[in-house]
């Protein structure tokens, strides 16, 4: 009846296709689904995951193109860009050296497309989709149509971004930052308004597939699978998922009022006074009404944006997790304080972003509550720091890629932790906020954070995913050179920014002596971004090749216990599971459990049935 | 133990405690800040050593112990991991534990964050006043001239330069005319963002002169003379963001005065500060072109320009009162 959702190979348990489908009344049961059904609108969640895999995964070098624009102008200041991304920038907006529009622009939308384009659906929508049904046991979302809308409604934002950076050319274009405060985002070229939309799309999306991850995961758990059995991961989506379905309006409403400001002259940013004039003989002036307060979409933006922060890191937390335990093969130490440390980080998480906000004209004495309650959210990061360690504590620990991975996650997410404590304490935000130590900042938790995680997973999950294993040996290579190159690009950030060095800026050798002298500083982190940006070519490679040309992978290649291991076949049929939903007896972590005689033990292994009976049928 | 013994090890501890003691006096001993030049920056870099302290051990830490475990606890045949889920006792360790470290570094600085930002300097009398307009892409300066007075005909104004004299508290009034700029000065880890709408009250002591800054290095290793402190505008403010510098000469009282009074100053490096003038650049209808926004209840204040043709720039100028 239904084939595998992809192209790769059918390998592992097949399982016999009868009796399935009672709970599938209505869907496509008895044929083979179209080339449209099946790969452009599916409603299967693992096509719908994989979709989203792959469209984040080509705006990761879209995203990383602008990055290397901004990296070159800061390490070979006013020099041609040379080179194909040279000729590319010319073709696109007529210079090859990076002027001030082309400058504001490529940081503009590199932010946002990694933001909005890359890290989200990647974190949430690919690996969110693919795994929630699979680790719980359910054969599909709850809402699939609204999961493929979720998928589709990505589509309008992305065009709109991308119109965004063409029309008007490179002055027209989005140039207010990914943060876009009025009245310069008021003020800036028509671009500004399909951002903004192209924003909105992006958060219906989210909302879409927050309403779908925590219908799914309330109401279809399998039989057995009590909360506290769930896999951190999925533990990691439901909460984000709380998060994203109550912060993103907010940013909804904050770019709706900014188109609105924009475009129908209503006034909810731009004070009394503020006036718009061309040519003063001709008194074109049209003034604004006033009333409105520039501070205002500041605290609306911040308000889902920090939470966002952590939509973008809780994911990569809940997948460490899941491989840290499997490669150590030992449970996860710490499982309940894990869990309510991802509840901590999501509640104060919507008590923190006035703390982007500290130099900005809030009264101070809120920004000393802010400072409080920043200093608390470090806590339950640091608990979760502890309990990885101390899962790593006394294991058997194996270096596969995917566990090379969570361990750089670690490795490198304590140091974004830890800085971020420097820009908690006011005093000293003072000085280096908006400065390149928030940039350092920011791509530890967002680079060697949640990428780091990403590439984990995939590593992880390819087998399931596609059928077939990637090439490891090009995945060693690549994590050595994205690891050493991330650390040369972004470790020496922190050191520029104390010494004052603002960001956002273009060309600041010209005009500060004392930032001239760092640019030997900014050559290294040029040469090194050239460097990570370009191995990611070999990890691209490394997917597509492996996709057709993998070694093919059993059903549970790294003797794993959650039920898409355990339960579904590589990669796993619709319906996800054969003729009779598994049934869970323990927790996910059960490794090297005293029970057995193996290192492992799967959720839905009967004890009480003898050894080797086929588990949880 | 021998004397000479008990001598050498009495001034070895000596020696470590005056190192140590000098490194903590040093406001930066290893060179990570621009050079300071206010009291209130030493006590900003002192909290960032102590913050650098705590997260630089606590980094090490987990690292060391991290690559410890991965080296100890590798896969060796016949060797099974450790069954455990947790302990209750070292999680209750390491909650309390960084949450008091958390918790005392919060207090702990919220009374420098109350000395900079909620009250004024305690030697309010000989306070210099001035306000600070930032628009795109250029700062300018009013101080209130001979009566003391903002909004009379007797103000002072100066383009790109701000002259203070050493020693004195400045408290400034901070006015965005566009868009959000930010006013901040690297030498005195300074920094507030000028807000269109808001008027910020901000206050900052030189205690250095500009003329005695050391000598910078520039990207070739050459030795670059610099007499003044720079003003960088640290929020995105348009194409011309990276333009928008400003110096700031901190000068003598006596320099002060003459320079106030509208007398050319030359610095010992030979450099001359422009002088300031008695008209508002800002009026000038090439800087209303050029800038195509304003804020209004700022242009108001002072006389329409002479090109002025009505319109909604002046609706109600009735002379130089607010």
């Amino acid at each position: 009846m239904n084939a595998p959702a992809s192209p790769g190979a059918h390998a592992g348990g097949a399982e016999p296709h009868a009796a399935h489908g009672h709970d599938h009344a209505g869907h496509d049961e008895h044929h083979e689904p179209g080339f449209f059904r099946k790969y452009i609108w599916s409603h299967d969640h693992k096509m719908i995951g994989k979709q989203f895999l792959i469209t984040s995964l080509v705006w990761l070098f879209v995203g990383g193109g602008l990055a290397l624009i901004v990296r070159w102008q800061l390490g070979f200041p006013n020099e041609p860009i040379s080179g194909p991304l040279g000729s590319l920038v010319e073709a696109l907006w007529g210079t090859r050296t990076v002027n001030g529009d082309v400058y504001n622009m490529a940081f503009t939308m590199h932010a946002s497309i990694m933001i909005f384009g890359v890290i989200i659906p990647m974190l949430v929508g690919a690996f969110g989709n693919y795994l929630t049904p699979l680790m719980i046991g359910a054969r599909d979302m709850a809402f699939p149509f609204l999961n493929a809308l979720s998928y589709w409604f990505m589509w309008p934002a992305f065009l709109l971004l991308t119109a965004s950076m063409f029309i008007g050319g490179a002055s027209g274009a989005p140039a207010s930052g990914w943060t876009a405060y009025p009245p310069l985002s008021y003020l800036a070229g028509q671009g500004q308004t399909l951002w903004s939309l192209g924003v909105f799309l992006a958060g219906a999306s989210s909302i879409m597939g927050a309403v779908n991850y925590i219908t799914t995961i309330v109401t279809m758990r399998a039989p057995g699978m009590k909360f506290f059995r769930m896999p951190m991961t999925v533990w990691a989506i439901f909460i984000t998922s709380i998060l994203g379905l109550l912060a993103t309006p907010v940013i909804g409403s904050a770019q709706i009022m900014l188109t609105m400001d924009r475009v129908f002259g209503s006034s909810f940013f731009i004070p009394k006074g503020l006036v718009q004039g061309t040519d003063p003989d001709l008194n074109p002036y049209q003034m604004a009404s006033g009333g409105g307060a520039v501070i205002l979409y500041q605290h609306l933006f911040w308000f889902y944006s920090h939470p966002a922060v952590y939509i973008m890191i809780l994911p990569g937390m809940g997948m460490v997790s899941d491989i840290l335990a499997t490669f150590s093969r030992k449970p996860i130490f710490g499982y309940r304080p894990m869990v309510y440390s991802i509840g901590g980080i999501a509640g104060l998480g919507f008590i923190v972003w006035g703390h982007h906000m500290f130099q900005a004209g809030m009264n101070p004495m809120l920004g000393m509550t802010f400072m409080l309650s920043t200093m608390m959210i470090a806590l339950p990061s640091a608990i979760k720091t502890f309990n990885w360690l101390a899962t790593l504590w006394r294991g058997s620990i194996q270096f596969t890629v995917p566990m090379c991975y969570a361990l750089g996650f670690v490795s490198m997410f304590v140091i974004g932790g830890l800085s971020g404590i420097f820009m908690a304490a006011t005093p000293v935000d003072m000085h280096i906020h908006d400065t390149y130590f928030i940039v350092a900042h920011i791509h530890y938790v967002l680079f060697g954070g949640s990428l780091f995680a990403a590439f984990a997973g995939i590593y992880f999950w390819f087998p399931k995913m596609f059928g077939r294993h990637m090439n490891y040996k090009l995945g060693y290579l690549h994590f050595a050179i994205t690891f050493l190159a991330f650390n040369g690009t972004f470790f020496v950030m922190h050191l520029v920014g104390l010494g004052g060095m603002h960001r956002r800026t273009q060309d600041p050798y010209s005009y500060y002596p004392y930032i001239e002298s760092m640019l030997p500083e900014n050559r290294i982190m040029t040469i090194s971004a050239i460097v990570l940006g370009f191995t990611q070519l070999l990890f691209v490679f490394n997917v597509v090749w492996s996709m057709f040309k993998g070694e093919k992978a059993t059903q549970n290649p790294w003797n794993c216990n959650s039920l898409e291991w355990t339960a579904a076949p590589s990669p796993p049929p619709h319906g996800n599971f054969g003729p009779v939903i598994p049934t869970v007896y323990r927790g996910p972590y059960e490794y090297s459990s005293p029970e057995v005689a193996e290192d492992w033990l799967p959720q839905n292994r009967d004890l009480a049935k003898p050894a080797g009976a086929p588990a949880g049928h | 133990m021998s004397s000479r013994a008990l001598a050498l090890r009495w001034s070895c501890a000596v020696a470590v405690l005056v190192a140590a003691a000098t490194t903590a006096l040093a406001s930066d001993p290893w060179g990570l800040f621009p050079e300071s030049a206010s009291l209130e920056a030493d006590r900003v870099d002192g909290l960032t050593y102590l913050i650098l302290w705590i997260t630089g051990i606590t980094l090490v830490g987990v690292q060391v112990c991290m690559l410890w475990f991965l080296w100890a606890y590798r896969r060796k045949d016949g060797v099974r991991a450790k069954h455990t889920h947790g302990n209750h006792t070292v999680e209750m360790v390491w909650t309390v534990a960084p949450a008091a470290i958390l918790v005392f570094l919060a207090l702990y600085q919220m009374g420098l964050w109350k000395d900079l930002k909620s009250s004024k300097p305690g030697d309010n009398e000989n306070a210099v006043a001035v306000r600070i307009y930032a628009k795109q892409f250029e700062w300018m300066f009013r101080y209130p001239g001979p009566d003391a007075q903002f909004d009379t005909a007797d103000d002072i104004f100066s383009n790109k330069t701000l002259v203070v004299p050493v020693n004195h508290p400045v408290n400034a009034e901070l006015r965005a005319m566009d868009v959000i700029h930010s006013f901040y000065l690297p030498n005195m880890r300074f920094k507030q963002d000028a807000v269109p709408g808001l008027h910020g009250r901000i206050w900052f002591r030189p205690n250095k002169l500009s003329i005695d800054r050391k000598p910078l290095r520039s990207s070739r290793g050459a030795e670059v003379k610099v007499d003044y402190f720079d003003i960088v505008c640290a929020e995105l403010c348009g194409s011309q963001h990276t333009t928008m510098a400003a110096k700031l000469y901190v000068v003598s009282d006596d320099e002060f005065a003459k320079w106030q009074k509208g007398d050319e100053v030359t610095l010992a490096s030979g450099t001359k500060i422009p002088r300031p003038s008695r008209t508002d650049a800002l009026q000038s209808p090439y800087d209303f072109i050029w800038s195509t926004w304003a804020m209004q209840d700022d242009l108001k204040v002072v006389a329409p320009p002479k090109w002025h043709k009505g319109g909604p720039f002046y609706p109600d100028y009735k002379g130089d009162e607010e």
